[in-house]
């Protein structure tokens, strides 16, 4: 045996192992191997680990999908600050703030069509609308309540003796003539009677 | 889903507009112009009064003031209903005011006049601008002269046009007869003395007082015309004038806890008290009414002198007391039923009502 091939093998146990060293280099190798009992057993161990990487590797979850890769990407990428969110303050009204051009906003879908200030205008709309309703309702129950007159207070019996005292009273100063009409009661003759001037 | 919430909103929003602008058109053409005469239009020819006959005329209604006497009378009326008459001894003097006596005791006494809230300005005015007033002749009642003056109907025909005719004491203008006649030309109310004393007393002026003491005054809550207005705006049925035309003269409050409105239409002749309250007609316990039905509703009636009406609608009730002839109190009492439940005022005024009652709903201390 030559001074080479008594030298170990080195990196070339694992490129054996992983059977990457081409045909000539891999027949001196093991020409090497059944001779050296080191490298025997290095070669023995990285065969273990390797067995054992791939029973491990069977067992895990896949990874992740290149779509997956690429969002992870894509958020890598350096961009703006976030579009500030639209406040309501006492000062002003709600004010929709656009995101700058280009930008899509926090939130919104990639393939979404409508930019995003439409959202909060919308929203204000239904508001405006839902109070709309809401006073014109009002005021047509207020319209129909208030063509009824005040509830009943209940069962009433006039005071029609006291409510002809008063007739006479007022009655007095309006008619020339007699305010001893008012005496006569009821009338003596029944029937249609009537008698001409 | 989210382009449906907008669409949902606008149909409310116009839905909502649509019925309110329906509700006010409709009530519109339900309302009777608050304020506004009732049932149909009656504007004619002008009446022509005779200055002599409106002066005699003004001279008799204010005699009682200043004049005492005492007599026998007798009073008739007639009506569908049947006749009736009675003889009474009759006293009057400027201070205690008039009392009739029939059977040995006082059946009724009564002060002279109050004063008016709407038309102040008298009855002959009231007369003046409903009929026409022309001398009549003269003639003779219970032994003195009188002068005769009669009231007409202007427009009418000869024969249904004489409304009143009046005979007034030459010496004192006291109203010594008195007949008054409807539209068809019946006798419906006559009244003379049979025999009289007249005592003229020129001092009398100022006693008054003391008589409508002793008769009792008038309920003292008058309205006028701005009170009657927030009183039609709350929902009171108050027109301004009834068939006839009676034009509406008198306004008050009254009653327990001022709770009946008494409005008074006269047109010199006639008078039509309309009193309203709160409720509806206890009709277990009405007693010597017949019912009687008025355009479609039901009515109760008692036919004395004078005429008495009650019903009830829209939440009130209506009493009406009447020195008028039937026909008239029938064409009152018919306008009363068109209007009942519409005294609103103005959709603004209803709106306003509505707003408040609504608003009472959610009110827990109401």
């Amino acid at each position: 045996m030559t001074a080479a091939s008594r030298a170990h093998l080195g990196d070339r146990v694992a490129a054996l192992v992983d059977d990457e060293l081409s045909a000539r280099d891999r027949d001196r190798a093991l020409v090497h191997i059944a001779a050296c009992a080191d490298c025997r057993a290095e070669l023995a161990t990285q065969r273990a680990a390797k067995a054992l990487l791939a029973s491990l590797g069977s067992a895990s979850a896949p990874g992740p999908s290149p779509r997956v890769l690429e969002s992870l990407h894509a958020l890598a990428v350096p961009g703006g600050p976030l579009p500030p969110r639209a406040r309501t303050t006492l000062q002003g009204p709600v004010v929709p703030v656009l995101p700058p051009p280009g930008r899509r906003p926090h939130g919104a879908r990639a393939d979404s069509r409508r930019p995003g200030g439409r959202r909060t205008g919308r929203r204000a709309g239904v508001l405006t609308a839902g109070a709309l309703s809401a006073a014109g309702l009002v005021l047509a129950t207020a319209f129909v309540a208030g063509g009824t007159q005040s509830p009943s207070t209940g069962p009433v019996l006039p005071p029609v003796a006291e409510l002809s005292v008063e007739h006479s009273r007022t009655t007095n100063g309006v008619t020339v003539g007699d305010p001893g009409t008012g005496l006569m009661t009821t009338f003596e003759n029944p029937g249609p009677t009537s008698t001409r001037r | 889903m989210r382009r449906l919430v907008p669409a949902v909103g606008l149909v409310l929003v116009l839905g909502s507009l649509a019925l309110l602008v329906l509700l006010v058109v409709a009530d519109e053409g339900q309302l009777a112009p608050s304020g506004q005469a009732r049932g149909s239009k009656e504007d004619g020819p002008l009446p022509v009064v005779e200055e002599a006959a409106r002066r005699l005329l003004e001279r008799g209604a204010a005699a009682p003031a200043t004049a005492s006497y005492t007599g026998t009378q007798f009073m008739s009326a007639w009506s569908s209903e049947g006749t009736t008459s009675q003889v009474l001894e009759v006293s009057h003097t400027p201070a205690d005011g008039t009392t009739w006596r029939g059977g040995g005791k006082a059946v009724r006494t009564a002060a002279h006049s109050a004063d008016l809230s709407i038309l102040g300005d008298g009855a002959v005015a009231l007369m003046s601008r409903h009929y026409s007033l022309a001398l009549g002749g003269s003639a003779r009642v219970a032994g003195r002269s009188v002068d005769v003056v009669e009231a007409s109907r202007p427009g009418a025909a000869p024969a249904r046009a004489l409304a009143a005719r009046f005979w007034l004491d030459r010496v004192t203008g006291l109203v010594l007869r008195r007949e008054v006649y409807d539209r068809d030309g019946d006798r419906v109310r006559a009244s003379a003395f049979v025999d009289v004393i007249v005592d003229a007393d020129p001092d009398a002026g100022g006693k008054a007082d003391r008589a409508t003491e002793r008769a009792g005054r008038a309920w003292s809550s008058t309205l006028d015309g701005a009170a009657l207005q927030r009183m039609r705006s709350a929902g009171w049925d108050c027109p301004g004038r009834l068939p006839g035309p009676l034009p509406l003269v008198d306004a008050r409050r009254g009653g327990t806890g001022r709770q009946i409105v008494h409005l008074s239409y006269a047109d010199g002749i006639a008078s039509i008290s309309v009193f309203q309250q709160r409720g509806s007609l206890d009709r277990e316990h009405l007693r010597g009414y017949r019912r009687d039905t008025v355009d479609g509703r039901d009515v109760w009636v008692r036919a004395e002198i004078p005429r008495r009406v009650v019903w009830s609608a829209g939440g009130t009730v209506y009493t009406v007391v009447a020195d008028a002839p039937e026909r008239t109190v029938d064409r009152a009492v018919d306008a009363l039923h068109e209007g009942a439940g519409n005294g609103a005022g103005s959709p603004m005024d209803r709106l306003g009502r509505g707003l408040d009652r609504v608003g009472s709903w959610f009110n827990p201390f109401e």
